[in-house]
């Protein structure tokens, strides 16, 4: 009966670390329906709450980051011509943070997992 | 003063109130002035810019400090202003406002705008009994709404304003959810926008007013707005009285103090207009309050703890449920949708208890 419950549990883990890496590797997936589509980017100089907002509308994706992950960071502008992966690779560069799409339109913000 | 031979020509003109605007000696009312000149017609505004333009390219001069009387274009043009290029104009805006409550309506270059800013002045509105109309909106629902007086109200999602017109004054009450006002001028009948402990004044602007779970926060678009909580006029501590310019935005709330005045997006504050609400480091429960103002299905946060998580981020009100699933994914939160509601619960507690 124990035995049973623990290999369960297993079994359940393992479901959750497939269904984890299915998510993972759907991520190019994701950006590469977007990477087909280069758009105009603006994004001054700021605070990266801000700028992650303003690169949001300008890229019109949905957007999600839990506040505390940003550590008050500044940002660098991205200014030209990108699709909008490619734009917030260069808003995220040398940050620590990276980004995650998580459906067509949504993506995330969190800080680099340490095994990276 | 001021008035020009009916020969001289629009650029002439606005050369003359370019050329005075940077003069040591130029007086408040004639800024005043030059800000009235130039809002009569797009056309009045286009030879000014045009003048500024043809300025700056000829003198080769690195923009000396010139008072951006337009207001806007340190906000627009921001390539072409620094900071503190913007500073100056903003600080010129405010020294203008300080002088009394003047009637100047911010010429933009949106010539609808602009054009509606100068259109023939309607006829005073008769002294009228204190009338107040009501409007609400359904969630989910955007509505623009024409005031008597030319004035225009596009009220968010499950938003409720009263009206109340008078000789005197134009009074709204911002009663639930949030506002963009598009003022119409008339100086002699100032339009207040009260919610929850505070006042908004303006004579001619566009400004956005948001109501959260705790605090107003107002954010001019266009123009120049007075907000003063209601503690100001009980203590007659004119001190805490805010003035804001276009790009502006603070937030004020009946138990708090003003917070700071901030450089804000105006495109962010307004995006709901396009189905687009954006949050900058909100705790998650106003971030719910916003989107139970769109929402099909109300959003229920239970753990207290959760309510206080700060969130950054932009939903599409049309795809909200795919943002709380990447929500789910980013922060410890778990979210159980069922057919009438949508529960926010803290993810350790949805985990079985060891």
């Amino acid at each position: 009966m124990h035995a049973e419950r623990v290999y369960d549990r297993g079994l359940k883990c393992l479901r959750v670390l497939l269904s984890a890496l299915l998510a993972v590797s759907a991520t190019p997936l994701f950006a590469n329906s977007l990477g087909d589509h280069r758009m105009s980017f603006n994004i001054p100089v700021q605070a990266m709450d801000t700028a992650l907002v303003a690169f949001a509308g300008q890229a019109h994706v949905q957007l999600v980051v839990a506040t505390n992950a940003l550590k008050g960071l500044p940002a660098s502008g991205v200014a030209g011509d990108y699709d909008p992966p490619t734009a917030l690779t260069i808003l995220l560069r040398d940050t620590g943070l990276e980004f995650q799409f998580t459906g067509p339109e949504t993506v995330t913000v969190r800080p680099k997992s340490s095994t990276k | 003063m001021n008035t020009f031979d009916p020969h001289t020509s629009l650029d002439e003109q606005a050369a003359y109130w370019f050329l005075r605007l940077r003069e040591n000696d130029v007086e408040p009312d004639e800024i005043e002035a030059a800000f009235i000149w130039q809002s009569q017609s797009a056309a009045h505004f286009e030879a000014f810019r045009r003048v500024k333009a043809f300025w700056a390219s000829s003198s080769g001069l690195a923009a000396p400090p010139l008072p951006d009387i337009t207001g806007v274009g340190g906000l627009r043009d921001s390539g072409h202003y620094g900071s503190r290029g913007w500073a100056i104009a903003a600080s010129i805006v405010l020294a203008v406002a300080v002088g009394g409550y003047l009637g100047f309506y911010q010429s933009t270059d949106k010539p609808d705008l602009a054009v509606r800013g100068t259109a023939t002045p309607r006829a005073p509105v008769a002294a009228q009994p204190d009338l107040s109309d009501q409007y609400a909106t359904a969630p989910g629902e955007n509505r623009t709404i024409a005031l008597a007086d030319g004035s225009e109200v596009v009220l968010g999602g499950a938003s409720t304003i009263t009206v109340s017109y008078s000789a005197t004054f134009r009074r709204i009450n911002l009663v639930v959810g949030e506002a963009l006002f598009r003022v119409q001028k008339d100086a002699a009948r100032p339009f207040l926008v009260d919610s929850a402990g505070g006042e908004t004044q303006a004579v001619g602007t566009v400004f956005d007013v948001h109501r959260g779970v705790d605090s107003v926060t107002v954010t001019v678009v266009e123009g120049v707005v007075r907000v003063q909580p209601d503690i100001a006029r009980v203590s007659s501590d004119s001190a805490i009285t805010a003035r804001l310019a276009a790009g502006h935005q603070v937030s004020y709330s009946p138990q708090k103090q003003f917070g700071p005045i901030k450089q804000a997006s105006a495109e962010h504050a307004t995006a709901w207009q396009n189905g687009e609400l954006t949050f900058v480091d909100k705790s998650l429960a106003d971030v719910v309050i916003d989107l139970n103002r769109y929402s099909q299905r109300p959003i229920v946060v239970v753990d207290e703890g959760l309510k206080s998580f700060r969130v950054t981020g932009m939903v599409t009100i049309a795809k909200m449920d795919e943002w709380l699933r990447a929500m789910e994914k980013n922060i410890p939160i778990k979210v159980v949708m069922s057919k009438d509601r949508i529960v926010l619960m803290d993810r350790s507690e949805a985990l079985p208890k060891k």
